[in-house]
């Protein structure tokens, strides 16, 4: 590319020089470098064209640019993908992968940070070091192609099941995660639900307000490349909260949840709405001080949830989550609140609840990325139905921030500290906080 | 003293071709292709950031990541091809001044190797084949790599 330049310049050169020169012997010294010159541009050019030819014919030269890959700036080889083993046979491409998480946390009083868990007085131990990793996970998912296009599935679990005593082997039990396969657009099996949140805070404890419910479900979803949508039938479960401040699962559901939801992925960001309904049901259903009510009851309940994430410089976004329904019960904070309460004679009332959180997540190098985040769930129970005695154990409203520094040591590994701190109110008029400092290390492999 | 002045202008001439030839670089990254390829290449490097990030998206099934997956590869892709056909198309005075023919070619040559790989990328993300999209990916970053060290280091 260069060579043109050079001659032109090195001729130009050589004319200044002549027309400078006075005798012949400055003439013939000037001959003597213009003949080194000459032989320096031809290295030049021969090292130049071999590069190009390296170039072009050796495809497995490794070269390393200030573009792209892996650079000055830190950022990693694209794609460290994982799903390490992985078995063709008759057209099934079976894949098997999982995590390992040790979960290392210290709580002032001790206590879950769910948000209907959190303690109401100090009277637990402080700073008590507790130490797991049942939530690491395997998981073998297949892909097998067909008339239909490529059928999916996969099983998934991790060890949250059945606790053990963490005095000799801590042996505890699995637990079904997810279990499902994708054909044609249809789901069908257990997974996450349409309502939950389609974004979530980058933290390591959840916001209380979290929508986080699987279950068996058959779902049909439409995907393109800017938007998707879903329609889900999935297992009704109702929840209602009766006169001696319990929640009680009557199991008398007769039909399914219904849940539609629109994902949308603009250039700024992404963000989803999910409606649903539901058929809150009880038929003669057992209290929790074992008494049975005479009578059946129905109500139509529904809710509204919708989540996002807003891009901003860089890596670095703002990830948000709110809803609001009437009977979504179960579908927030983790069962907190009931969808509605019950009375003596079995009549049901729904209830309010809503939520929200907002998170902002800012990346200090491509190794190390912070979340700052609120968040906030709360119901309007039927209070009058509660005996006053158990009003302190019908939660009413849950606040929750966290703070954390979470560092990528390696292509899916994940180190993080973060700090968190919850608050609840019940009925009775109660508060109690909690504040939490978990360590987390994780590989996916 | 001529032989001073015939040092000095030969030094002179020297540096200002070493000059010209970084010059010939810099004139290459002002071309509108260059300042386009740049803000592309920041594109892309967020692109695969997000998805190395896709193992760390909380509450997701790996069939949900794999759809996460997917759907930042088809961007990738036409981002990809986007670029590719621009410098198929751009007329030869639009490259680069300092380009020779030579060069201009193996510029082509690479644009075409890069719709390739977008259209290899394309292919794997549209069948769901997500255990070859690294491999596709690095192919496309190797076609990247070597154009860079040829016409841009």
């Amino acid at each position: 590319m260069k060579t043109g330049s050079f001659k032109s310049l090195f001729l130009l050169s050589i004319s200044l020089a002549l027309y400078a020169a006075e005798d012949d012997a400055e003439l013939e010294l000037l001959k003597v470098q213009a003949k080194e010159l000459s032989q320096r541009i031809e290295a030049y050019e021969t090292k130049s064209n071999e590069k190009r030819t390296a170039a072009l014919k050796d495809e497995n030269r490794e070269v390393r640019s200030d573009y792209i890959v892996d650079d000055t700036q830190g950022y990693s080889a694209p794609m460290n993908q994982k799903g390490v083993l992985e078995l063709t046979s008759a057209n099934t491409v079976l894949s098997v992968g999982g995590r390992i998480q040790l979960h290392s946390i210290y709580a002032w009083p001790e206590g879950s940070y769910f948000a209907g868990k959190i303690p109401l007085d100090d009277s637990g131990e402080n700073g008590q070091l507790i130490m797991s990793a049942r939530d690491s996970r395997l998981w073998v998912k297949t892909r097998t192609p067909t008339e239909y296009g490529p059928i999916r599935t996969l099983i998934e679990i991790d060890f949250l099941g059945t606790t053990a005593t963490e005095i000799n082997t801590n042996s505890h039990g699995l637990r079904l995660r997810h279990a499902y396969f994708e054909m044609a657009g249809f789901t069908v099996g257990q997974t996450n639900s349409a309502f939950n949140a389609f974004v979530t805070l980058d933290t390591i404890t959840y916001a209380v307000n979290d929508t986080l419910v699987r279950q068996p479900l058959i779902r049909y979803s439409v995907n393109n490349r800017s938007f998707g949508y879903d329609l889900s039938l999935e297992q009704p479960e109702t929840t209602l909260l009766d006169q001696n401040g319990t929640i009680i699962t009557p199991k008398d559901d007769v039909a399914p949840d219904v849940i539609a939801r629109l994902r949308y992925y603009p250039s700024w960001g992404e963000t989803s709405v999910a409606l649903m309904g539901r058929y809150i049901t009880q038929d003669q259903a057992t209290l929790s001080d074992g008494s049975r009510v005479a009578g059946r009851d129905a109500a139509f309940g529904w809710g509204v949830n919708m989540s996002g994430k807003i891009k901003l410089y860089g890596l670095d976004d703002i990830r948000f989550d709110a809803q609001y329904g009437v009977g979504l019960g179960r579908y927030v904070a983790y069962n907190a609140f009931a969808a509605g309460s019950i009375d003596a004679d079995g009549n049901i009332e729904l209830q309010p609840a809503y939520g929200g959180h907002i998170g902002y997540r800012h990346w200090w190098s491509t190794k190390f990325r912070s979340t700052l985040a609120f968040s906030y769930a709360a119901t309007d129970n039927d209070i009058t139905n509660v005996n006053p005695a158990a009003r302190s154990s019908v939660n009413s409203d849950v606040y929750g921030s966290q703070l954390n520094l979470l560092w990528i040591p390696i292509p899916n590994g994940l180190v993080g500290l973060e700090y968190s701190k919850a608050l609840r109110s019940v009925e009775s008029g109660e508060e109690g906080n909690m504040d939490m400092l978990t360590l987390l290390v994780r590989y996916d492999f | 003293m001529f032989i001073r002045v015939l040092f000095l202008a030969i030094s002179l001439l020297s540096f200002s071709a070493c000059v010209s030839k970084d010059t010939a670089t810099s004139n290459l990254t002002t071309t509108e292709t260059e300042k386009e390829h740049k803000i592309e290449s920041e594109e892309l490097r967020l692109l695969m950031q997000e998805l190395n990030m896709v193992v760390y998206d909380r509450q997701k099934s790996e069939l949900d990541r794999d759809d996460i997956r997917r759907r930042h590869a088809l961007n990738l892709a036409d981002i990809v091809k986007g670029f590719a056909k621009k410098i198929e198309s751009m007329p030869a005075d639009k490259l680069g001044n300092e380009l020779t023919v030579e060069d201009r070619e193996m510029y082509l040559y690479y644009a075409q190797e890069l719709y390739k790989d977008g259209e290899a990328i394309n292919e794997v993300a549209q069948n769901y084949e997500m255990e070859k999209l690294d491999r596709t990916v690095a192919k496309m970053q190797q076609t990247c790599n070597r154009c860079h060290a040829l016409l841009r280091d």
